[in-house]
Order: structure tokens, then sequence, then C-alpha cells
């Protein structure tokens, strides 16, 4: 996983040259426990990172889903539709949420590393 | 200690209820007033839904429903009595997580019950029912939930904003389910449900207190459990204004109730 960047709203992101693939992380997805309902934007619109692009259910909470980078919605994960447990039981894989066509790339600098992710979740 | 502000708003309808806690939300969130902990009841039997849970209804239902601004599944509110917890993350020493909190505030709510003489435990997060279709919360025990004799006995759910969550804790002390509508009517496909099995506080008591016991229990219960001091007791203007319009636009309206479509409201 050494690609992946965190954001201290628990994402990940890995980028492919402008684009951004985004999730939640596995520590997010444990401690929303079963995910029920996943609210995501429309390809095209505009996402503003640290700002809200949708939510995400659990059992238990609605929370609302933070981008970790600033774009252009490119595809969305349509998977999670029907389903939505894939954040579950792949968070960095089949369940990655949406891809975001980045308008600026500098902003990936000031994720975090998986060892600064890890040391951040351990302070909590 | 912290200084946090306690609540009692008494007795409300519904809509008037879910709006005074999305505007509590918004206003603790924003960091214009301390955490809060409010305490409140129905003034009418209502059915109160999940954030996202889907609904098929019926025009003529005969008790009002509203959508809640938090998770989880179907409520009927009668004698009961609600506890909603807004705070900022970092108001939470150590971990501000779904877990650690409901984890918090279920304990807070398990020494009020326990001083009512109700022999109330916290369910383990290992044994927690996982999966269940049931479109009623309280069928379901879930992670942190409050049991007695292995009925739930308090349902909750939160809303997790940016900075800060809002957890509401239903409490019923008794339902009269003649009042409330059969549960296929508002929830299509519901197979058989077991509504008429659930628990309430009355099973497990041996006295009733009364309104001023019960509210003075959770306001000391929540001080220890959370290590905090109650100062204030009052809303302020902002908020009174804010859950008249969240109250007048979005949770009396059947666009949010019933269709789950979004208002944009103006709330500055």
């Amino acid at each position: 996983m050494s690609d992946l960047k965190f954001s201290k709203e628990h994402t990940w992101a890995t980028v492919d040259g402008n684009v951004a693939t985004v999730g939640i992380t596995d520590y997010a997805q444990k401690e929303l426990g079963d995910v029920v309902f996943i609210e995501l934007p429309a390809e095209g619109d505009n996402v503003t990172k640290g700002n809200s692009f949708g939510t995400i259910e659990s059992v238990k909470a609605v929370s609302d889903l933070h981008a970790p980078l600033s774009g252009t919605v490119k595809e969305v994960n349509e998977l999670l539709d029907d389903e939505p447990e894939t954040v579950n039981s792949a968070p960095y894989g089949d369940g990655w949420i949406l891809k975001i066509e980045l308008s600026d790339t500098s902003e990936i600098d000031s994720m975090l590393s998986e060892n600064d992710y890890s040391a951040f979740i351990e302070q909590k | 200690l912290r200084y946090w502000r306690f609540l009692y708003t008494g007795e409300q309808d519904c809509y008037a209820n879910m709006a005074l806690d999305e505007a509590v939300l918004l206003s603790v969130e924003s960091g214009k007033a301390p955490p809060t902990v409010r305490v409140y009841r129905w003034n009418a039997p209502s059915i109160s839904i999940g954030y996202k849970q889907r609904v098929s209804l019926q025009d003529n239902l005969s008790v009002p429903l509203v959508r809640r601004p938090t998770g989880g599944r179907a409520v009927f509110h009668d004698d009961e009595y609600t506890i909603s917890v807004a705070a900022r993350y970092e108001d939470f020493e150590g971990s501000s997580g779904l877990l650690d909190t409901y984890s918090l505030i279920s304990s807070a709510i398990l020494m009020a019950l326990r001083s009512f003489g109700v022999d109330a435990e916290l369910v383990p997060r290992k044994t927690a029912v996982k999966n269940s279709k049931t479109p009623i919360c309280f069928e379901i025990a879930s992670v942190y939930e409050l049991t007695c004799s292995g009925e739930k006995i308090v349902g909750s759910a939160q809303r997790r904003l940016k900075n800060g969550f809002l957890q509401q804790s239903s409490i019923p002390f008794d339902i009269d389910m003649s009042r409330f509508p059969p549960t296929q009517e508002i929830f299509k496909n519901t197979y058989a449900s077991s509504s008429k099995n659930v628990k309430f506080l009355k099973n497990f008591i041996k006295r009733i207190p009364d309104e001023t016991e019960v509210v003075h229990s959770f306001r000391n219960s929540f001080e220890q459990a959370l290590n905090i001091k109650f100062e204030e007791n009052k809303l302020c203007a902002d908020e009174v204004n804010a859950a008249h319009t969240l109250r007048e636009k979005k949770y009396s309206q059947k666009h949010w109730n019933h269709l789950r479509q979004h208002v944009e409201l103006d709330m500055s």
C-alpha cells in the first residue's frame, strides 16, 4: 500500500496521472460497522478538498464523506449502489468510491503517508 | 472538568424535536454553543425513521412520522425519554470515534437506568447481531447498546459531521402498540413484525420514577460518566430561530419525511 495517501478524515487516494481513486480507510469501515447506503455525487460534479461530497450510512450512523483532493468527479463506483457492504469487505479494492480528475495535483503532497496515518489513528 | 450544557425541553411534536436536535448540532458543531445533552419527550405517539430509510407510506397514516437527522431504523415513540448529545470531536477526551462515543454515552444512560432499579447491561461488540433485515430499530441489538434480560431497551443512532456529531438515544418507558399502524403499512415487504414483543422499561422497573427524578438522574449520570460539569441550561435565540425554520421547511414536510429529498435552507 506504499502508493496510498491518507487524509485525517479517514479517506485514502491513489493517483494515476491526474486522476485520483478515492475510498475510505480500513479504520473508517471498522468504526462505521456494516455499511448499508452510500450517497454519492454525480459524474461531472466538482468536489473540494476538505468539503463533504456525500454521506455513508452504516447500521448505527450517518457520516459525511470528505474529499481528500479537489477536482471533478470522473467516475463513481456503481457497484456500491447494490452492494454497499463492499466498502467493508474490500475498502482498498472493489470498495473504492470515486475517481476524481484533479484540479491541483500538488494537493497530494499535503496528504499523509501510511505511517503518518497509522500514527494519527493511534493517537485517537 | 469541562463545561457542557444540559437542556430539558419537555414534550414537543416529532417535527419540533428533530428540528431542535439539528439546530443544536449545527450550533455546537460550529463552536457557537457548548457541547450539549438534551432530554426530551413526545407530545403524541409518533414514528421516526432513519436518515436514509426507505418507506412506502400511505397518506392517511394514523400517527405522525418524521425522518431523523441520524441513521438507523424505525422507532415508535410514545411514553419515552429521548436523550440527544451534540458535541465536537475535541470535546471527548481520548477517542471521539463512533464506537467509543457510543460506549461512553451508553454508560451514562446505564448509570441512570440502574439508579431506577433496572438491571441493564451494555451489549459487547462481538455479540452484536449483524445484517438483520428488520426495519425496526428495537428488534436488533447492536454494538454497545443497552439490554435488560436480553431485550434491547435503548435504541441509538448518530449523525457525524466534519467537526462534531449528534447521537439520539431513545428510552421507551411504555408503548401502547394499539395506537400505531402495522409496520406493513410503512415498510413494503416487511415480514410479520415482532414489534408487539418489544420490551419497554416499564417491564423491568419496580417503581416508575417521576419526571423530575428521571431528568435529574440523567443529568447526574452524564456528569459522572463523561467527567463533565453542566453550567448552562438555555437555548440561544439563534438556535430557537433555526429550529423553527427547520421544523417548518424540513421536518414537517413530506418531501423530507417521505421522499428523502434534501432541502437547502438559508440558516444565516
